[in-house]
């Protein structure tokens, strides 16, 4: 009796003794009610799991097994439709929801917690169809803009190799794994957030308001958090650019998810060099074209599904 | 004994019926530890006790549909390990039934003379105490005190009236008594 159980005193006992022996029968009682159970509940759980496995190896329907055939002959065809169903909704609920926004598009999804999650053109998320059931975790490819609900678990993005926690909070993440040496990005707009590499949550960095940090594949912590303008980062909500130091490689990668075209680069060395600009408003992608070549002094031309850059 | 206990366990009983796995489960837990106690004190060791609760629970399993709502699932649930206790004994042929079908009179020599003890040790004692009893007072005062099994349903369990369940109760009672006076005063004047 591992709890004083409460099992009473019998009157019919407790009548068979004399007034001056009650107080100590009802002493001997509870004494006897407090001793340990030579069973602990951990043996109980494994005896337990063997009658399980017992029931199930000897079959509960054991006592009407012609019963059980004589129905299984009758509605073959019927539970080989009712197992096809039973596989197939298990199928369904196997697999993933995937959200995948085309080039030249953008998207915004609402969770069924509430959260929701602005997403750039050529991006992807992945999500449990239990999402909020049993976790709150969503794969991203891409670049988006998350605004989480408070809610009893936390919610995790994993992108590329990292993992962004956070409760309830809006923040940014830049992560695509088409551009590895561009690593995660994630910036903060509001809240706190916790950003660490793949399953190493013991030693995250903290990111707050207005704060960025990024993380390279191999690295063991994101680098330490920056203050940066929050209106940058996420400018391409409002479908405009700004490019902060950022290669030629890379800004065409965006134009060309943004305006849904093929762009060559043939000018080789110029991919890796850097590029400053600031849009304030939507711009024809011809214009921004003839700015970096502008920059950069190369010259392009159209093709038949998109521009050539050339030197 | 305890009235809402008795209510819900009668509820699970319809459950087990109707063949609800989840209520199987719970009467499991609920009961496990003392059957597992009662039935060692039929095969005197661990691991015969252990098959012996689960044949009697598989065995109720298969015949949950024969459950009569009327009868008091606890003393189906006791009677039912006692007798596959038996069966096991049986088998064994290695320790006889007599042990079972002693005298209930208290023997003197069975208590455990005063030793030193610490407070601690008090419920160890008393553990002790309760092995001496004769084994039919024990069995009553067990199935009352641990199990919660009420007079009417010791009586079914051990197939005799419930009046003389009441006598082993009373006689294990005095005699634990008895015990637990006797080491007080010990006490006392070891301490003195």
């Amino acid at each position: 009796m591992s709890k004083p159980n409460k099992h009473l005193l019998p009157d019919s006992v407790g009548r068979r003794f004399d007034k001056s022996e009650r107080d100590q029968i009802r002493e001997v009682w509870d004494i006897s009610g407090s001793l340990e159970d030579s069973v602990t509940p951990g043996e109980t759980e494994r005896a337990l799991s063997d009658l399980h496995l017992r029931l199930e190896m000897t079959g509960e329907m054991k006592s009407k097994p012609e019963i059980v055939i004589g129905w299984l002959h009758k509605h073959s065809r019927l539970l080989v439709a009712a197992i096809a169903l039973i596989t197939l909704t298990s199928l369904f609920f196997l697999v993933p929801k995937t959200v995948v926004v085309s080039y030249g598009e953008m998207a915004t999804v609402e969770l069924p917690d509430g959260t929701t999650i602005e997403m750039n053109s050529g991006s992807s998320i992945r999500y449990n169809r239990f999402y909020q059931f049993t976790n709150r975790t969503v794969e991203l490819n891409g670049e988006a803009y998350f605004s989480v609900v408070s809610h009893g678990h936390p919610f995790i993005v994993e992108t590329n190799g990292a993992t962004v926690e956070v409760t309830g909070t809006r923040f940014n993440v830049r992560s695509w794994n088409d551009e590895p040496e561009n690593g995660v990005v994630v910036t903060v707009a509001e809240g706190e957030v916790y950003f660490y590499p793949g399953l190493l949550s013991e030693n995250p960095v903290i990111l707050h308001t207005g704060e960025t940090s990024h993380w390279n594949r191999g690295e063991t912590q994101p680098s330490s958090p920056k203050m940066v303008e929050m209106e940058e980062i996420t400018a391409w909500r409002d479908l405009r650019f700004v490019f902060r130091e950022q290669t030629l490689a890379s800004i065409l990668r965006d134009l060309e998810r943004r305006y849904d075209v093929a762009i060559e680069l043939e000018a080789e060395q110029a991919a890796s060099t850097t590029l400053t600009a600031y849009y304030s408003q939507q711009v024809s992608l011809e214009s921004v074209l003839n700015d970096i070549c502008a920059v950069k002094g190369l010259r392009y031309t159209q093709t038949t599904n998109g521009y050539r850059i050339f030197k | 004994m305890n009235l809402k206990t008795d209510e819900h366990i009668a509820k699970l009983a319809v459950r087990i019926r109707r063949s609800d796995r989840k209520a199987f489960d719970e009467l499991f837990r609920m009961f496990y530890p003392g059957l597992v106690r009662f039935a060692q004190s039929y095969t005197r060791d661990k691991a015969t006790a252990y098959d012996v609760v689960q044949d009697a629970f598989v065995n109720l399993w298969q015949r949950r549909e024969q459950i009569d709502g009327k009868l008091s699932l606890k003393s189906y649930i006791f009677t039912s390990v006692k007798n596959h206790s038996l069966n096991a004994i049986r088998k064994k042929s290695t320790i006889t039934l007599d042990s079972d079908l002693t005298d209930d009179q208290p023997d003197e020599n069975n208590i455990i003379p005063f030793e030193e003890t610490s407070q601690n040790d008090l419920r160890e004692l008393f553990s002790e105490w309760i092995r001496q009893l004769p084994d039919r007072q024990r069995e009553a005062f067990e199935l009352s005190r641990f199990d919660g099994l009420d007079h009417e349903e010791i009586a079914d369990v051990m197939n005799v009236s419930p009046k003389t369940v009441n006598n082993h109760i009373v006689l294990a009672l005095r005699t634990l008594k008895d015990c637990y006076q006797q080491y007080k005063e010990n006490r006392k004047n070891h301490d003195e």
